[in-house]
């Protein structure tokens, strides 16, 4: 099962080489890796591009890492994707494993992993909290799923996009599939999207939540009519 | 007790959109849709104000008293020893507030930001109201 990797990055220079190094050493090797630079200004596309033949890089003006996902998934030729976030890691048998979930689970699947966080500069990678991982950085699917559900959106605080594309994925009907094995590394980097508590990035979710509660909305309407 | 309350920590955040509010608790996932009225209480009770003496009618007040129990019992308010603020115009509730809790997120919200819990002084953890 041939799989592509896609990877949105943001001045990601101090931390993507090490991702990329992660995904060359799968014990099943990717056909293709595409990273979206999304606006940088340090050396993020020139570390990407030198890191392997098989990486293409696509430049543009900063929208959000949900929409240079979806760039980048659009830009794929593979029939399986894999997304991981530029500052995350994974284990050498992450995508066997799930390769193999997936080709066992029903078409529509979307397969995730458990992962364990790290600290940005330790090399103790054992210690960190484990968690279900369904980010970015975990989720493996068939690409014909992504036209289904569309574009991954970036609500305002560039955060909750996955919240919001993974909600409207469930809502299709796409099972959900948590291997119960930590196959991820996540990492600690104050200052990151994701890290920590952040109220004007937080305002992500609660779009996010209004999005899902004007979804309930339609869905009930249309009921309604049938 | 006629006492005034707050949001019960930094978890809980809402915003409106368009007129309508969403109130979500970052460490759980559950997010709430309210209806106007109850909408317009939450911005009274969350500003301090004694439901007691939010409603233009006791019925009205009883029923203020009635939903900041039930946003207390959700975790979302805590009682809060603050100065309630100036008295503000009474509310007068055309239709009884309703606050619906929803958790089809909440696995999803849970785990999407990174948890530095050392640096976070036990973050996540449920509001002590919770549960």
């Amino acid at each position: 099962m041939s799989y592509g990797v896609v990877i949105p990055a943001h001045n990601a220079a101090g931390t993507i080489g090490e991702t990329l190094r992660s995904v060359l050493a799968q014990s099943v090797a990717p056909a293709e890796i595409l990273v979206v630079d999304d606006g940088s200004d340090d050396a993020t596309a020139e570390i990407a591009a030198d890191s392997s033949g098989i990486v293409r890089v696509f430049r543009q003006e900063n929208t959000g890492p949900g929409l240079a996902t979806s760039r980048g998934i659009a830009e794929a030729r593979s029939p399986i994707i894999a997304t991981v976030d530029a500052d995350d890691i994974w284990l050498p048998e992450k995508m066997e494993r799930q390769l193999a979930a997936l080709s066992k689970a029903p078409p529509r699947s979307l397969v995730f992993a458990r992962h364990r966080q790290f600290s940005h500069g330790s090399q103790d990678f054992t210690a960190g909290e484990e968690r279900p991982g369904m980010t970015r950085s975990d989720l493996v699917f068939r690409k014909e799923v992504f036209g289904q559900i569309g574009d991954i959106i970036d609500p305002v605080g560039n955060r909750g996009d996955m919240v919001d594309w993974l909600a409207r994925a469930r809502e299709a009907g796409c099972p959900f599939i948590v291997l119960d094995e930590v196959l991820v590394l996540r990492r600690i980097l104050p200052g990151s999207l994701s890290y920590g508590k952040d109220r004007e990035r937080d305002r992500g979710y609660l779009a996010v939540a209004h999005r899902a509660l004007e979804r309930r909305r339609q869905r009930m309407k249309e009921e309604r009519i049938e | 007790m006629g006492m005034g309350f707050q949001v019960s920590g930094p978890d809980v955040v809402y915003e409106s959109f368009g007129g309508d509010l969403v109130v979500l608790n970052l460490a759980t996932g559950q997010y709430f849709g309210l209806n106007p009225s109850g909408a317009e209480l939450w911005t009274a009770i969350t500003e301090g104000h004694r439901p007691r003496e939010l409603g233009a009618t006791p019925e009205e007040s009883q029923m203020a008293e009635a939903f900041a129990a039930e946003l207390q019992a959700l975790g979302l308010i805590v009682p809060s020893e603050a100065a309630v603020p100036a008295t503000r115009q009474p509310i007068a509730i055309s239709e009884p507030p309703s606050i619906e809790v929803y958790d089809d997120l909440s696995d999803l919200i849970v785990a999407d930001p990174i948890h530095d819990t050392d640096a976070e002084a036990g973050w996540p953890k449920m509001p002590e109201n919770v549960g």
